[in-house]
């Protein structure tokens, strides 16, 4: 059995070296966690720019010259951003009493981690938990407690990256940034892999790899699992009925699910990752009165930009597939209510979205002619200022969004946004369910159908003649009003969409009208394959 | 002059004027891939199309120790960029400023380029008058107050990528072809309203300017600043200079490390309305 290395110069020598080596495996896995404060990626690569300068200077120092002090200095002078710099004070305080050997080596790391967290503190001007502030406090918690129950160095070291790991996976529940992006901290975890280089001098385990399943690793603690969607249902149906439901619920929900009667009705709630199979089990049980589903991510990412922002107004849109959904947040809409054509939201859930927003004022795009009313009677029940800018279409709705300003006031939002929205000519293409008479002749079970909002403009055999149809009544319109100069053509490909009908709509409208550009994205709307919106640039100058 | 005033290289301050000032200047880092370099010693030319393994950061606490280093004999103010725009400059600074025993003032500017640079002017006026550090840094505060920063730029993606703003502007921008303008204040990029084309976003500049003027007399402290679009610059300037007749006006070209950030084709003012005592 060879001799268990013991603290000293040598082993934080050997220590920066293996950090370095490790930061250089890591650096892109740690940039792409890196969304706190600003998601400017680049933690990964301050932090191994900064071990780059620590590793440099061990190699120009002269044999007398003390670990510590070199180590303090390289990594102080080459510490790069803010990681680099609060690094740099980590590893001065690690390292500032390692050139003197230690009477007992456990408690003596125990020490400096201890001091290495407090220094971490000291570096920043204003603390923020769930950061590597968080996970260096953890990690020092953990070895001192480690330390006092027994002598060997691998224990404090194990106990103190278990503790990292443990605060690392935390942290995306203190920094609502983390929970939305779905990462921990970068620069805690930039940390752990110090711990991790520590460890491997120290026992000989390896350092882990970088996972490679994906950009956005979780953290081996593992990220709580916790289901996206929070499903209630309002339900008329028999109690017979009731365990099979409950049975269904239980194996789509995370044992959230919870049945009571009310009323003569049913109220049941859970957590899930498919509201739809959710909201379906419901009607296979009974009569469904009412559905509300929430999505708890998104709400915890309205709340960080609300927080982040301190906008004087705020947006709810009406929408519904995941793609759409993501569009319209990322476009800046502070709240998104699921529903649109396929399932119009209610008075109340609209409400508690424009409540939700904390914001002075509200704008709601309700996205659906049959939404409108609904949001209407919105103004009337909330003391916050309401403003409905009744867009027809989800393209209707990101045109207005376009032009949102949130520093400006509702009703001055609402002008502008109306009129982005008018700039708009859009409709739908899905599929006829029923055998059907139409000014456009018979409708046969399976044909495709081009909707605009007012009306039914073609009947057609499949859908890339259906949405071909439409996309030329669009721009007709277009052209007669304004001319094609800036026009686009946007399609937003739902569930059911075929990928082979988009790319043919993008190559016959490039040559039908070389003016116009065209674009596509992912929508994953329900029953309405392909949407299309015919966009203009506002005619107006300056 | 007793007191030495030092920034970064985000105040855009032309070299000449910086030096006129006696101002040290302390480069931003890029990282390029793996390579660690100093703004200035990267053509943009190799960089605007450059692959995405490109970032930024702040000087090192030794580049800003090399700069107190030459700082003058009663110590030194150091003015960063914005702690909101990236950490890294500030907290290097005073990092630095720990680490030895000549009095340092450390100060956040909250803001960056040109509105970065006026806040830089101000001190190093103050301290070439003889102020003492507290004396320099009561100079830059009401710059720090007061000044605004407003720029028009083709695409919002570049600053949206490197997170600064959000998505939302940068794609309102490309779907109805409008020039996003935005508004850099307190260490946080704002999309304002667009303008509709590139005329009418100079003109809001400009109207911006006139609506920020106080009340009583005042004088004009003004920076055009731009990425790789000295032309706009210079129009934009003489326009400003016709109109308002500044106390202070300069060109403030971005750096490098600038550009990666903003995008090239920015184009801006940064003033400050300096009230004249009656």
């Amino acid at each position: 059995m060879t001799e268990l290395p013991t603290l000293g110069a040598a082993l934080m020598r050997r220590t920066m070296t293996a950090y370095h080596d490790a930061l250089v495996v890591h650096r892109r896995r740690l940039n792409l966690l890196n969304v706190y404060p600003v998601p400017d990626a680049d933690t990964g690569t301050n932090l191994m720019m900064t071990m780059e300068s620590v590793v440099e200077a061990l190699r120009a120092s002269d044999e007398g010259r003390p670990v510590g002090a070199v180590i303090t200095r390289g990594a102080l002078l080459g510490a790069r951003g803010a990681s680099g710099v609060i690094l740099s004070q980590i590893l001065a305080a690690l390292v500032a009493r390692v050139d003197k050997p230690p009477v007992n080596d456990a408690t003596a790391l125990a020490a400096s981690l201890n001091a290495a967290a407090d220094a971490a503190y000291e570096a920043v001007t204003h603390p923020v938990e769930g950061t590597i502030l968080t996970v260096a406090q953890a990690a020092a918690t953990a070895a001192s407690a480690a330390a006092r129950d027994t002598a060997t160095l691998a224990d404090v070291v194990g106990a103190a990256r278990s503790g990292a790991a443990v605060a690392l996976a935390r942290t995306p529940d203190q920094l609502p940034e983390l929970r939305a992006a779905g990462v921990v901290d970068a620069g805690g975890a930039g940390f752990l892999l110090l711990l991790d280089a520590l460890t491997y001098v120290v026992t000989g385990a390896p350092v882990p790899e970088p996972l490679d399943d994906g950009e956005r690793p979780l953290s081996e603690g593992g990220l709580p699992q916790q289901a996206r969607y929070e499903v209630v249902v309002y339900l008329e149906a028999d109690p017979g009925a009731m365990s099979e439901f409950r049975t269904a619920w239980d194996r789509l929900g995370n044992s959230s699910t919870v049945v009571v009667e009310a009323g003569g009705r049913w109220v049941a709630h859970t957590h899930t990752d498919d509201p739809d199979a959710a909201t379906a089990a419901a009607r296979a049980t009974g009569r469904v009165v009412d559905v509300q589903i929430t999505d708890l991510v998104a709400q915890i990412g309205e709340i960080a930009a609300s927080r982040r922002t301190g906008m004087r107004s705020g947006v709810v849109a009406v929408v519904e597939g995941d793609g759409l959904r993501e569009r319209f947040r990322s476009r800046g809409a502070t709240a998104i209510v699921i529903g649109g054509q396929t399932r119009n939201p209610s008075t109340a859930e609209l409400l508690d979205a424009v409540e939700r927003t904390g914001a002075a004022e509200v704008v709601i795009l309700p996205n659906d002619s049959t939404v409108v009313p609904a949001a209407n009677q919105v103004g009337r029940l909330t003391e916050t200022p309401v403003a409905v800018v009744p867009t027809r279409t989800v393209l209707e709705g990101l045109a207005a969004l376009s032009v949102y300003d949130g520093a400006l006031d509702g009703r001055t939002n609402r002008k502008a946004m109306i009129s982005a929205a008018a700039g708009v000519r859009s409709g739908s293409v899905t599929r006829a369910v029923r055998d059907a008479a139409s000014a456009h002749g018979a409708i046969r079970e399976g044909d495709w159908l081009a909707l605009t909002p007012d009306t039914l403009v073609a009947v057609a055999g499949t859908p890339l003649e259906a949405a071909q149809r439409l996309i030329e009544i669009l721009v007709e319109s277009t052209e007669a009003d304004v001319g094609l100069d800036a026009a686009a053509v946007t399609i937003v490909a739902g569930a059911d969409a075929d990928d082979d009908v988009v790319a043919a709509l993008g190559e016959w409208t490039g040559e039908r009208w070389p003016a116009l550009s065209f674009q596509w994205f992912a929508g994953s709307q329900l029953l309405y394959p392909y949407l299309v919106g015919v966009a203009v640039r506002p005619s107006s100058t300056g | 002059m007793t007191v030495r005033v030092i920034t970064d290289s985000a105040a855009t301050l032309p070299p000449d004027l910086a030096e006129r000032l006696g101002v040290l200047v302390v480069p931003l880092r890029i990282a390029l891939g793996n390579r660690s370099l100093s703004d200035g010693d990267l053509d943009v030319a190799a960089l605007v199309d450059h692959g995405p393994d490109v970032s930024t950061s702040g000087p090192t606490p030794g580049d800003y120790l090399a700069a107190i280093g030459q700082g003058g004999e009663e110590g030194c103010v150091v003015l960063t960029l914005s702690r909101e725009m990236g950490a890294g400059s500030f907290l290097a600074a005073q990092a630095a400023a720990r680490t030895v025993s000549t009095p340092v003032r450390v100060i956040d500017t909250e803001c960056a380029a040109g509105a970065q640079g006026l806040v830089v002017i101000a001190a190093a006026h103050a301290a070439r008058n003889g102020a003492t550090i507290g004396g320099v840094a009561e100079a830059a505060r009401p710059v720090i107050e007061r000044v605004r920063l407003v720029a028009t730029l083709p695409s919002l993606d570049h600053l949206a990528r490197s997170g600064h703003v959000p998505d939302a502007a940068a794609w309102a921008a490309r779907f109805v072809g409008l020039c996003p303008v935005i508004e850099f204040r307190r260490g946080r990029v704002r999309p304002l309203r667009p303008a509709h084309s590139a005329h009418g976003a100079r003109r809001r500049l400009l109207d911006r300017v006139a609506e920020a003027k106080p009340h009583g007399t005042s004088c004009l402290h003004v920076c055009a600043l731009h990425a790789l679009a000295s032309d706009g610059a210079d129009d934009l300037l003489a326009a400003v200079e016709a109109e308002f007749r500044p106390a202070t006006s300069f060109v403030g070209s971005f750096s490098t490390a600038m550009i990666i950030h903003a995008g090239p084709g920015v184009l801006g003012l940064a003033w400050w309305w300096e009230p004249l005592a009656t």
